[in-house]
């Protein structure tokens, strides 16, 4: 990728804000995301991250405030302002989101191959034999064994069904992956091997990911940039190495000074 | 209570085909719709029927909407115009709308099925009217109505070849033999209520109005005349219609659909036309199968 | 040398104010102020806590600053770390800086070989002939060969040292940022080290470093640049 377009941000949210009746979702919150960059959003529950998460991904619509993406063509275009259509074509293809419930980002029914396939075909894919070809590459690549291809992911271990949503996801290689703590009620070896996926993906791939986790050891391993929130507002932003060790406000620091040392 | 008393029953009389006439109208501008829109479900206020849901209350409500006076009416259940479900349809029209009857293919201008199409290629003449249990393609893999209805509105269809995927993968082939999705008109993906797959192929360019009526779940869809339907395949896994072995046991007749009838409890069977109406003619007409009776009655018939 | 300099650090001042602790401020440096050369190696000096680490921090981006500039010159013209946004300094930190720190932050399932080649992958060379590059560096450090398939998690506290001194030599960077280099590590193995920041000094990498070991100290640097001066100024 030329610097250039690297330089270009591929995702502009601008003064989003979502309130749910009297209690704050998200206020005033402005953010880029640029090719290949990994953004952490850190916080307690309630922090309003996931509500940033939903307003970014437009799952849901902001009280104020819009959010562009750059579309393959260059253009930036206001989310707000694309149909349903396109809308919807764009986060099958261009983007993925792997969710901490793995029931809700896979076909609990479906095999994995047909999980991972129906990107593929959604896209138009009608070649049986190149689906599943591409599946069982996919497969291999999140570590599944391929000859569980045709087991439903109801058979698969929490950290199985997170790789598996991985692989649906990344099918399409899209250029921007959302996750809602990926690694989220996972033991903690499996957690390590999946974050060591996420990462060489990344890498890889030139993927970027915004990654919601209350989990700064898993801020730190992922991302390159972190934004720190409470009470629906970004408090810090900044190098995800900074904000860690030489964090400013009382709120990260007492988030930091938190942290169980292994 | 005491029982009613036979012969004194009040004499009951039920508007044309039975449902009032708003009502057939209601039914009507959805059937209208339906064609204008090949393939799309329309929501319609289906009424209760004096018959449960699966017996074809959908189909009937829309026979009701377009059966005239003059009309000639056929019923088919499973291709057979003589099993109970079929038989009880009839004799419904006949008591309401004192309409004909028949169980000639040809003969009749408004057909009500469930689960076949017959054999006989149908005219532009003629209504076929099927049953329909579920009318949503999509259900299998996704259970939220709001969503099936984004999916049809985005023509969002990757999720139908999941399914024909997952029967692949799990049965080396598409094992789905009836109920098997089609496109419509290039644009619609659409159920076509439970007739084996054998018969997807009579729905193309098909010269008849097809419409489908599914009362529990309150919706109609069309296929109107000489409408392009295709069945969903993959391009290593081509649609193919069922093949049987040998023609039919009595008339002789291949490239139809057959049933398998079970003659002992020793193995023996025999392949019969699931059409009863095209079997029996074609026998009538003097064709023979390897089980039919001796060809003695057929000369005494002509004698 | 009379080359310009590559690292120009001029008025900083950072004072940590600690929330926790009720606001207790806690002033680190102030008025710090030197360059440095390509092919130069400065040792920053002065007892413990006279703010070393948190000086080779700053310049890193690691710590921010309250005032100053850390100028750094990097793709050919000078980047202000202090004031840089966040992709140029990590791009800064890619192209230019170096930071061997004092401890290996572990990469959970990653084996050695792999986390010393992970720099020259960035850099875009080749895996095969990162990891071989990898490998010789590894093994010039004396760590033995049956641990490089290993993560160095487990490790002892002077092999992991060795596999952050070989990460963070194993590219080229013209500026090297390095904290205690040889802290865990025995004379042998000291002396590989010393002969490493000899050959990137001839290659024209400008080192920064705390070097605790005097005789390391003696061998490696050009000068010391006294922290206490800054320390007593905060």
């Amino acid at each position: 990728m030329s610097a250039r377009v690297a330089d270009l941000p591929l995702l502009v949210a601008e003064g989003l804000s979502k309130d749910y009746g009297a209690r704050i979702g998200c206020r005033d919150v402005s953010l880029k995301i640029f090719p290949g960059e990994v953004l952490a959003v850190v916080g307690e529950s309630g922090s309003g991250k996931s509500t940033l998460l939903g307003l970014l991904s437009t799952e849901l619509a902001p009280d104020a405030g819009r959010v562009r993406y750059r579309l393959r063509d260059g253009r930036l275009a206001d989310l707000a302002g694309l149909g349903a259509a396109e809308k919807r074509l764009l986060m099958r293809t261009d983007w993925g989101f792997v969710r901490q419930n793995a029931a809700d980002g896979l076909r609990m029914t479906v095999s994995a191959g047909g999980n991972v396939g129906e990107r593929l075909m959604a896209v138009g894919w009608r070649n049986y034999a190149r689906i599943r070809a591409e599946a069982t590459d996919w497969l291999g690549r999140v570590e599944i064994a391929a000859d569980r291809i045709d087991d439903d992911p109801r058979a698969f271990s929490g950290g199985m069904r997170q790789r598996l949503q991985i692989a649906r996801n990344l099918v399409t290689r899209p250029r921007l992956v959302f996750m809602d703590e990926p690694t989220g009620g996972l033991d903690v070896s499996v957690q390590a091997r999946l974050l060591d996926l996420i990462r060489s993906l990344v890498a890889e791939l030139g993927l970027a990911v915004v990654i919601v986790t209350h989990d700064l050891a898993v801020a730190r391993l992922l991302s390159h940039r972190m934004v720190v929130m409470r009470h629906g507002r970004v408090i810090e932003t900044g190098l995800t190495d900074q904000v860690l060790d030489d964090p400013r406000e009382p709120y990260t620091q007492l988030l930091v000074s938190s942290v169980l040392a292994a | 209570m005491s029982a009613p008393q036979v012969g004194s029953m009040p004499d009951i009389s039920y508007n044309f085909a039975y449902l009032d006439e708003q009502t057939k109208r209601m039914i009507r501008r959805a059937i209208l719709k339906a064609i204008a829109i090949p393939g799309y479900q329309v929501p319609f206020a289906a009424r209760e029927m004096p018959m449960p849901y699966g017996w074809g209350t959908g189909g009937v409500q829309v026979t009701a909407a377009v059966l005239g006076p003059d009309d000639v009416l056929k019923v088919i259940d499973q291709g057979a115009d003589d099993t109970t479900n079929a038989v009880a349809i009839r004799g419904f029209f006949e008591k309401t709308a004192k309409v004909a009857t028949t169980t000639s293919t040809t003969e009749a201008s408004i057909i009500q099925t469930r689960h076949r199409i017959p054999e006989t290629r149908l005219r532009d003449d003629q209504i076929l009217v099927y049953q329909v249990p579920i009318p949503e393609p999509l259900r299998f893999l996704e259970p939220r109505e709001t969503e099936t209805r984004q999916l049809h509105a985005l023509s969002e269809y990757g999720l139908m070849h999941v399914k024909l995927y997952e029967d692949i993968a799990r049965h080396g082939h598409i094992a789905t033999t009836y109920a098997y999705p089609v496109e419509v008109a290039g644009r619609y993906v659409m159920d076509p209520s439970p007739i084996p797959k054998f018969d997807n192929p009579k729905m193309d360019d098909c010269p008849a109005l097809q419409l489908f009526g599914a009362g529990r779940e309150k919706r109609i869809y069309a296929i109107p005349p000489h409408t392009t339907v295709r069945s969903l395949d993959f391009e290593d896994h081509p649609f193919r219609v069922q093949r049987f072995a040998r023609p039919c046991a009595l008339c002789g007749a291949t490239g139809v659909y057959l049933d398998e009838v079970l003659l002992d409890d020793r193995g023996g069977r025999m392949f019969v036309c699931s059409d009863t109406d095209y079997c029996t003619t074609r026998q009538e007409e003097g064709h023979r199968g390897e089980m039919s009776p001796p060809a003695r009655d057929a000369q005494e018939d002509a004698a | 040398m009379t080359s310009e300099p590559i690292l120009s650090v001029d008025g900083v001042a950072k004072t940590f104010l600690l929330h926790l602790r009720g606001g207790a401020r806690l002033p680190v440096v102030s008025g710090a102020a030197f360059e440095l050369r390509p092919g130069e190696c400065v040792a920053l000096g002065g007892p413990s806590g006279a703010g070393k680490s948190s000086l080779l921090k700053m310049v890193y981006g690691n710590y921010r600053i309250d005032s100053g500039t850390i100028r750094v010159r990097g793709d050919g013209d000078f980047v202000d770390v202090a004031s840089a946004d966040p992709r140029r300094l990590l791009r800064l930190r890619a192209s230019t800086m170096g930071y061997v720190s004092q401890f290996l932050r572990v990469i959970p399932r990653v084996s050695t070989l792999e986390v010393v080649a992970e720099p020259l992958v960035g850099d875009g060379v080749a895996r095969e002939q990162a990891l071989e590059r990898a490998g010789a560096l590894l093994a010039w450090l004396n760590l033995p060969e049956r641990l490089w398939p290993l993560p160095p998690a487990t490790f002892s506290g002077g092999e992991q040292q060795r596999v952050n001194i070989a990460r963070g030599l194993i590219a080229h960077r013209p500026l090297l940022l390095m904290d205690e280099p040889t802290a865990s590590l025995d004379a042998a193995n000291s002396r590989v080290v010393v002969e490493l920041i000899g050959e990137k000094k001839r290659a024209g990498v400008a080192i920064l470093g705390i070097f605790h070991d005097a005789q390391v100290r003696e061998t490696v640097c050009d000068r010391v640049i006294d922290v206490t001066e800054f320390a007593k100024a905060a």
